[in-house]
């Protein structure tokens, strides 16, 4: 029975409100006249819509697509080692630029917002994966499996060649002489991707020697590669499968009982397994994850809820879309009391900030030499969350702890500073490279500009969730800049007009609420 | 918002949380402009800092103090390829009455602070069960945690928010200074953040736009506006700072990465007055797997040319009593060799420079004879022992004080510090003003006057409202004596000083 948290709302409740609520926290960055849309086409239209596949440009990445992974700078050569790490971060940025602009530049969908989440749960790092052919592969498997079952997701995340390199699981091998595995990667499995360091009972669901066992199955993975020596300089080529091979001969072959199920399992077991014999562990641990993404921080979660999404996951048997439509149409999701209390990830607040406002002149998709000044990287460097590098095995921080003195400053900076249109390339003061917005246009998204009230209410709506009467007199204030209300329409120039414009969202994005959503 | 009102905030998110250890939830605290007038411990008079330089990658500490006199050293590390990993005796640098030991040629710097009585080394420093991931070493390093624990906050940290919260601070300028784009580990408090992360690239922010005040999300909105205050007072002290202090003599850096620009905004701060107790620098590649010789070279070169430039620096400014620098690495390096370089290994040295240090050799060379089952030097010194020394010694911190805060117990302490005064700290005290430190106390209580007079003081602790506790006749040497308050309750007192040449009193805390 569908608890009644998650009944959906009335479709005539579906107002700007909700639908501002609905793509902020569904997508990376909704742009005005998505909302506007999804409030006149309604909710059943509109997740239709969210749930839209799209494929990305793969035109600037073709060299880390397909075949063998090759490399003429290999780590162990001397004198190049410099060289291989040099090579190794330009991959690196060429495809983090790609998945930046991916996206920046998608249409109206989930997708790539699930892709960021699952990135954020299963958190891989260029420090494991060696190239980044491996992590591009990961982030295409995670998006063909964005909302799709989330057993093939989880297996194909164990089974990746980035996770398992991260992780450690590449090299261990079992034999009879040394009856040891790492460990590694089977104790994150159990502790961040399938069932939590705490589970349902606030207790550790898992034990040193479930993970011992789990270890013992994953063994046997190796990286499949090969070397060719150039003789000329005394260095060698590096060719790679894109896959981990699996060797009998270094895979534990003994027969084990894990979870009242006995068996020689190998890696590929592994998650069906546990989806099966401890499945009301797992959903409650992705539950948790999908509430906390989507209706409230960790820390403020109803249990109950929390219970009932894991419920509906059960009964959708994994699938996440038909989980997420109900979720995304529920009175859970709506709730008011958890409105604008989520807050954005450094690289959902600032890649979503570019394609809300449709910025025009980023400097590392128009450059010739995209490995060069990489402005968008940095950026996300210093706001905290470099994709493909988070912090720890853990991922990145959650909720309230994206927030320290010098992240918040740097975080309301940049976008007080995009408002401005004063964000200069790689912050050189005075660069005539600026991150770029076309103020008129974006404010023709929220619909007729000359009725000022109706146009800051509706910013006010869609980019900080409230419509409180001096918010949205704060606004027009700065909208006015000092003039009299009846100029807006009246003495006031189109180019005046224009300026109060930019002055309008430069208030919003300043203010606190621009950072929750 | 006045910040006892944000804890409140804090502390009611925190309550509906229910997440214990949700470390960052404000940042560093503003305190006032006069210098360290906000904690009543020698510190408010001589305003002492500690830099931390920490190496990243895991320093080879055998290149680095070459045991110029063990065969075992050469037969592992020498080679006649191009691989020689081993530093040849005559290319290295002597260290003055130290035989056992020399420095790697490159570390010019650190040598001639050496020769100059300004460098205090403890050699094979590690910890029980060393992790050699960089990792987790790191945040071993950083929390000062037993190798099984998984703290998120940070030794310094917490060292910082116990100063603040037992003394109800006020801030303006940071706790604690990271250099660097994000807040790492290091001043990661057990509630909230003591540190502040700068770069030249932070800008301050002009106001904030609006909030509203009847939305269910306001309380998270206060939590921006006081970090978005915070930070932008801490960014307005820093630029003033900057600001009004003369650019650093580049010349005498070398520039190759990061830290020389740290070192030289660091000493800017100090030097212009900043009233920052704890800095961290980070730097290096010294995770020497592959062409270590080239790398190892380059690394300890700029390093200690840094070093010795930034404590240059100091000394023309006057200003060097008050600063000790301590260079840490997450763990060492195998003596035996991989090719062209090593892997992670155990023990390796911690560098402790500054004039005030007790120079020289302590604690014992890890032998390259006698190594661990996994091919590894057996470390002699716990790192903790050294972060005690420092608190105890430096911060002049009763472990009553930082037991269990910073450190969760008790370590052995090195003498790392010359213990009494340097004349440079005399004449900031005089029985005029007496310095009673360390305050709050718990057990012994430290009473200096001016460090010329020797005789009987009179000390006589009264409740607050005057009401006598203990008379005594205290011996005074060279101006400097001690009391028991181990028999004292928990509370405030007033100490009444008199002698022949005048009388003074002081308020102090006893807490235990």
């Amino acid at each position: 029975m569908i608890s009644a948290r998650l009944v959906p709302i009335d479709p005539e409740r579906f107002g700007l409100h909700e639908a501002a609520h609905l793509l902020r926290r569904s997508v990376v960055g909704a742009r005005p006249s998505e909302v506007i849309q999804a409030q006149t086409e309604g909710l059943p239209t509109t997740l239709d819509r969210l749930f839209l596949r799209h494929t990305p440009d793969t035109t600037t990445i073709e060299h880390l697509i397909g075949g063998l992974i090759n490399s003429e700078v290999a780590p162990n050569d001397s004198p190049r080692g410099i060289n291989y790490f040099e090579e190794k971060d330009g991959r690196y940025t060429d495809f983090r630029q790609w998945w930046s602009r991916t996206m920046i530049e998608a249409p109206l969908s989930i997708q790539e917002r699930m892709v960021l989440l699952w990135h954020m749960h299963f958190a891989t790092s260029c420090n494991g994966a060696h190239y980044a052919e491996h992590a591009y592969d990961q982030n295409n498997m995670m998006r063909q499996h964005a909302f799709g079952d989330l057993r093939d997701l989880t297996h194909h995340v164990t089974r990746g060649f980035a996770m398992q390199a991260y992780l450690d699981g590449i090299g261990s091998w079992w034999t009879e002489y040394q009856n040891s595995v790492n460990e590694n990667h089977a104790r994150e499995f159990l502790e961040l991707h399938v069932l939590g360091h705490r589970g349902r009972t606030n207790e550790q669901p898992y034990t040193q020697k479930e993970i011992v066992k789990l270890a013992r199955m994953m063994s046997g993975n190796h990286i499949d590669e090969s070397w060719k020596d150039n003789s000329d300089d005394g260095t060698r080529s590096l060719w790679r499968q894109r896959d981990c091979r699996w060797r009998r001969d270094r895979w534990y072959p003994h027969e084990q009982e894990l979870y009242g199920t006995v068996g020689a399992f190998t890696t590929d077991d592994v998650t069906p397994l546990i989806f099966r014999t401890r499945a009301d562990d797992v959903a409650w641990w992705f539950a948790r994850r999908l509430c906390g993404e989507f209706c409230a921080m960790t820390h403020e979660l109803n249990p109950d809820d929390v219970d009932a999404v894991a419920a509906l996951i059960l009964e959708h048997e994994w699938d996440l879309e038909a989980t997420l439509r109900v979720l995304l149409a529920s009175e859970m999701f709506y709730d008011s009391t958890h409105r604008m209390r989520l807050v954005r990830p450094p690289a959902n607040m600032l890649l979503g900030l570019l394609r809300a406002f449709r910025a025009t002149h980023i400097i590392d998709f128009t450059t010739a030499q995209p490995r060069v000044g990489c402005d968008l990287i940095v950026r996300l460097t210093r706001l905290g969350q470099l994709l493909y590098n988070p912090p720890n095995v853990a991922g990145w921080r959650r909720d309230l702890d994206w927030f320290t003195a010098t992240d918040t400053v740097a975080r309301v900076d940049t976008c007080r500073r995009f408002g401005k249109g004063t964000l200069t390339y790689m912050d050189n003061p005075g660069d005539q490279r600026v991150l770029r917005y076309d103020a008129n246009a974006i404010a023709q998204e929220y619909g007729d500009v000359s009725n000022l009230e109706q146009f800051a209410e509706r910013v006010s709506i869609v980019l900080l969730g409230t419509s409180a009467r001096h918010v949205t007199a704060d606004l027009m204030m700065h909208a006015l800049g000092g003039e009299q209300r009846s100029a807006w329409n009246g003495d006031m120039s189109a180019d005046l007009v224009a300026r109060g414009v930019r002055r309008l969202f430069t208030q919003a994005l300043s203010a606190p609420r621009y950072q929750l959503f | 918002m006045h910040r006892r009102r944000f804890m409140r905030t804090v502390a009611q998110v925190g309550a509906l949380t229910g997440v214990a250890g949700s470390s960052s939830l404000l940042s560093a605290l503003p305190l006032p402009d006069d210098g360290l007038g906000w904690i009543a411990t020698p510190d408010n008079k001589n305003g002492r800092i500690l830099v931390v330089v920490r190496l990243f990658g895991g320093n080879d500490g055998l290149n680095t103090l070459v045991p110029v006199h063990d065969d075992e050293y050469y037969r592992l590390r020498r080679d006649i390829s191009l691989n020689d990993l081993s530093i040849a005796a005559d290319q290295t640098l002597e260290l003055n009455g130290v035989s056992h030991v020399r420095m790697h040629p490159a570390m010019k710097g650190l040598a001639t602070l050496y020769n100059e009585g300004k460098v205090a080394v403890v050699q094979g420093v590690g910890y029980p069960n060393m992790d050699l991931s960089h990792f987790r070493g790191t945040n071993i390093w950083l929390s000062a945690s037993d190798s099984n624990v998984f703290a998120t906050d940070g030794w310094m940290g917490r060292y910082l928010e116990r100063r603040m919260e037992a003394n109800d601070l006020e801030m303006k300028h940071p706790f604690a200074i990271e250099c660097g784009p994000q807040l790492g580990r290091a001043f990661a408090g057990k509630r909230v953040p003591m540190g502040f992360a700068f770069t030249e690239h932070s800008n301050v922010p002009d106001a904030l736009g609006p909030t509203d005040e009847t939305s269910a999300a306001h309380d998270i909105e206060n939590i921006i506006t006081s970090f978005e205050d915070e930070g932008s007072n801490h960014l307005r002290s820093l630029s003033r700072t900057l600001a009004t202090t003369k650019a650093n003599p580049a010349s005498y850096y070398v520039n190759g990465g990061n830290l020389a620009p740290d070192l030289m905004t660091v000493s800017r701060c100090i030097r212009g007055g900043l009233a920052t107790p704890m800095y961290i620098v980070h730097t290096g590649q010294f995770d020497t797997h592959y062409f270590q010789p080239l790398v190892h070279n380059q690394q300890l070169d700029e390093l200690c040319t840094n070093l010795l430039a930034f404590q240059r620096e100091l000394e023309h400014a006057g200003v060097d009593d008050r600063v000790t620098i301590m260079v840490i690495s997450e763990f060492g390096r195998r003596p035996n060799t991989n090719n062209s370089g090593t892997d992670h290994g155990t023990a390796g040295p911690v560098f402790l420079i500054g004039r005030n240090v007790n120079d020289g050799m302590h604690g014992v060379q890890p032998t390259t004879t006698d190594l661990d089952v996994n091919g590894n030097m057996h470390w002699h010194v716990d790192f903790r022992s050294i972060y005690a020394s420092i608190l105890e010694q430096w911060f002049e911190s009763e472990p009553s004080f930082y037991i269990p805060s910073a450190l969760a117990r008790p370590f052995p302490t090195l003498p790392l510090f010359r213990m009494r005064p340097r004349p440079a700290d005399r004449g900031s005290y005089s029985l005029a003003q007496p310095l009673l430190w360390p305050n709050p106390c718990s057990s012994q209580l430290r009473i200096s006057v001016a460090d010329t007079f020797t005789g009987t003081l009179r000390v006589t602790i009264t409740t607050v409202q005057g009401v006598p506790i203990r008379v005594a006749d205290v011996p005074c040497e060279l101006g400097s004596c001690e009391i028991d308050v181990s028999s004292l309750s928990q509370g405030s007192y007033l100490v009444h000083m008199t002698s022949g040449a005048g009388s003074a009193v002081t308020s102090i805390v006893v807490a235990r």
